[in-house]
């Protein structure tokens, strides 16, 4: 596996494109497109694609471009790896898009290291959520959702939801760092997992909103 | 001379000190009202009736002169006449035994010496020290013992009685004025500490009141606040103006008689911080009932940690998080941001009394855990009002 990952990046906005590898000089940014349909039409091999939530297209173009979950699932088709790169933070519009595939969430005003970390990761196979997905996935657990956490990384889950520092949960639970992020990795993908095999609308309910009240299907 | 600190005007001091100057003078008025009743009849049986009645005359002056230096100067602890006194009061006794026959030595108003050492010992010790004043009455006493004695024309038992009487008045004046200044200086102390608690305390009001407002003021003058942060801070502004107008007014803002739930709190006390990284997580404990003066409380302290956040903490990510088991409430604040050595840097008045000591005294337990480089996190925590 190469030391830089290939990555793609799907993204309306020209600065973004133009400007990602500068910004993140630890990828290697081997293509950038306005669409998912310009990437299907010319698609080149990568580890992962980062992809804007939401694409309006290229003006004077087609009205209605593949964007949402829609395009997170044309990507996973392909079996390519997504990590979406948004300034989305409602929680349960990321959760149904992790249901869609993605493998990670960024927020566009994350630091350079964060967006690098979640591309390393997601290349892996790991699961990377922002803290409004770590605030959903306790809420699932308390309301009874079946994420099948292990005590340990419920535990681990409560104080990060909570903001804590992984060296003040690791010195509270007497474990190391590592351990910790290890249950926090664990718990991510067990909210994946949970997502998955969840319709839209029961992930809906277990948070309390109504079906479709957050983002109808594209 | 006592010393019991100082005595500055419309003080318990000052006031002992008048007291004390007032009865002296009165006690020596009495005194000298027996001496000048007595002094005709004494030169009458003086062997030298100029003497006599030059000593008496002597005296009345002196003691007048005392009597006026207290008046005026509203003490007995300070002045020139209690020199002139002393020396009057001992050269006396002797005097009488030289100018009046022995049979009126001892026992007489004539010989008015022995009236007079009393009352001198006894003002001497309101002007020295006890333990100085008590044995200057001893040997004035011992004086007037030896003296008494020499006449030979009673028995040792009532002239020592009689010695007896000056260091024994010495003795209760001076406990009773030690004792009434030493209360006037503890009362005094007290008025100083209820002025100092009060100062404190209004000191502390007046920074509960300005300490958000002042975060909002500094933000809006300083030309380097990002465009963006303004329209929140202005909002800001007006919530404080407004709630400094209720303070000036001497009424608490009401809280605008909605459920007062801590979700209902954080949406007021989050107005206008649009401009922080803020990822709150309220869904668990957003019901939670709270009652009007906890959610008042913990509203201005969230706003407060907030204002902390946006000026020091340099935070990339806030998360509020609320939760509730229905019997209690917690609310965590936590950035991640610079935070600062909790060991060696004391929290400021925010942190310490406007999200700490006003929420302890309300029944919210607060915990501050702070690390430097891995931010700062503010944990409330309390019972839920039932329904």
């Amino acid at each position: 596996m190469n030391a830089r990952p290939r990555v793609v990046v799907i993204d309306d906005s020209t600065v973004i494109r133009g400007g990602f590898a500068t910004v993140h000089p630890e990828v290697d940014v081997v293509g950038t497109y306005p669409t998912v349909e310009e990437f299907e039409a010319d698609p080149v091999a990568c580890d992962v694609v980062v992809l804007d939530l939401l694409l309006r297209g290229p003006q004077g173009g087609p009205p209605a471009v593949k964007q949402g979950r829609a395009a997170i699932r044309a990507l996973r088709e392909r079996g390519l790896p997504v990590c979406l790169y948004t300034d989305e933070r409602r929680a349960v519009v990321l959760a149904l898009c992790l249901r869609a595939g993605a493998h990670g969430v960024v927020h566009k005003s994350d630091p350079p290291a964060v967006m690098q970390s979640a591309v390393a990761q997601v290349r892996e196979g790991r699961v990377v959520v922002t803290q409004s997905l770590v605030g959903l996935t306790e809420l699932l657990d308390r309301r009874g959702a079946r994420l099948d956490l292990t005590s340990r990384q419920r535990q681990v889950i409560s104080a990060r939801a909570r903001g804590r520092a992984w060296s003040d949960i690791a010195g509270s639970l007497y474990i190391t760092e590592d351990t910790a992020r290890e249950h926090y990795q664990a718990a991510c993908r067990k909210l994946r997992d949970y997502l998955a095999s969840t319709s839209p609308g029961d992930i809906e309910r277990a948070v309390g909103l109504g079906p479709g009240d957050v983002l109808a299907e594209e | 001379m006592n010393g019991t600190g100082p005595a500055t005007p419309g003080s318990a001091a000052r006031g002992a000190e008048r007291g004390i100057a007032l009865v002296a003078p009165a006690m020596r008025a009495v005194v000298l009202a027996q001496i000048a009743l007595n002094v005709p009849a004494g030169a009458r049986v003086a062997s030298h009736p100029l003497a006599y009645a030059a000593l008496s005359v002597t005296a009345i002056a002196v003691s007048l002169l005392l009597i006026v230096q207290c008046l005026r100067t509203g003490t007995a602890r300070r002045g020139v006449w209690h020199g002139p006194d002393l020396v009057v009061a001992w050269a006396a006794i002797p005097a009488m035994n030289l100018l009046l026959p022995a049979s009126h030595v001892v026992g007489t108003w004539e010989a008015w010496a022995s009236g007079f050492a009393i009352n001198v010992g006894a003002i001497a010790a309101a002007w020295l020290r006890p333990v100085p004043a008590v044995g200057h009455g001893v040997a004035l006493g011992g004086w007037s013992l030896l003296w008494a004695a020499s006449a030979g024309t009673t028995s040792w038992e009532t002239a020592l009685g009689n010695a007896l009487t000056v260091p024994g008045y010495t003795v209760v004046v001076s406990l009773l004025v030690h004792h009434l200044r030493r209360l006037a200086a503890e009362a005094d102390r007290s008025r100083d500490e209820v002025v100092a608690a009060t100062r404190a305390l209004e000191l502390e009001r007046y920074q509960l009141a300005v300490h958000d407002a002042s975060s909002v003021l500094r933000l809006l003058s300083d030309e380097d606040t990002p465009a963006e942060v303004l329209p929140g801070l202005r909002r800001q502004a007006d919530r404080e103006a407004k709630r400094l107008r209720h303070y000036l007014g001497g009424e608490l803002p009401v809280s605008g008689g909605g459920e007062l739930t801590i979700g209902s709190m954080l949406a007021t006390a989050l107005e206008g911080f649009e401009d922080l990284p803020l990822e709150p997580a309220v869904e668990l404990g957003a019901h939670a009932r709270l009652s009007e003066d906890v959610w008042q409380a913990v509203g201005r302290a969230v706003t407060t940690v907030l204002h902390n956040v946006r000026i020091h903490a340099e935070a990339r990510q806030v998360v509020i998080h609320a939760d509730t088991d229905d019997d209690r409430w917690e609310l965590v604040i936590s950035d991640d941001g610079v935070g600062f050595d909790q060991r060696d840097q004391p929290l400021g008045f925010g942190l310490n009394t406007q999200a700490g000591q006003v929420l302890r005294d309300r029944g919210v337990e607060v915990r501050i855990r702070s690390t430097p480089g891995e931010g700062t996190s503010v944990t409330m925590s309390g019972p839920v009002m039932p329904e």
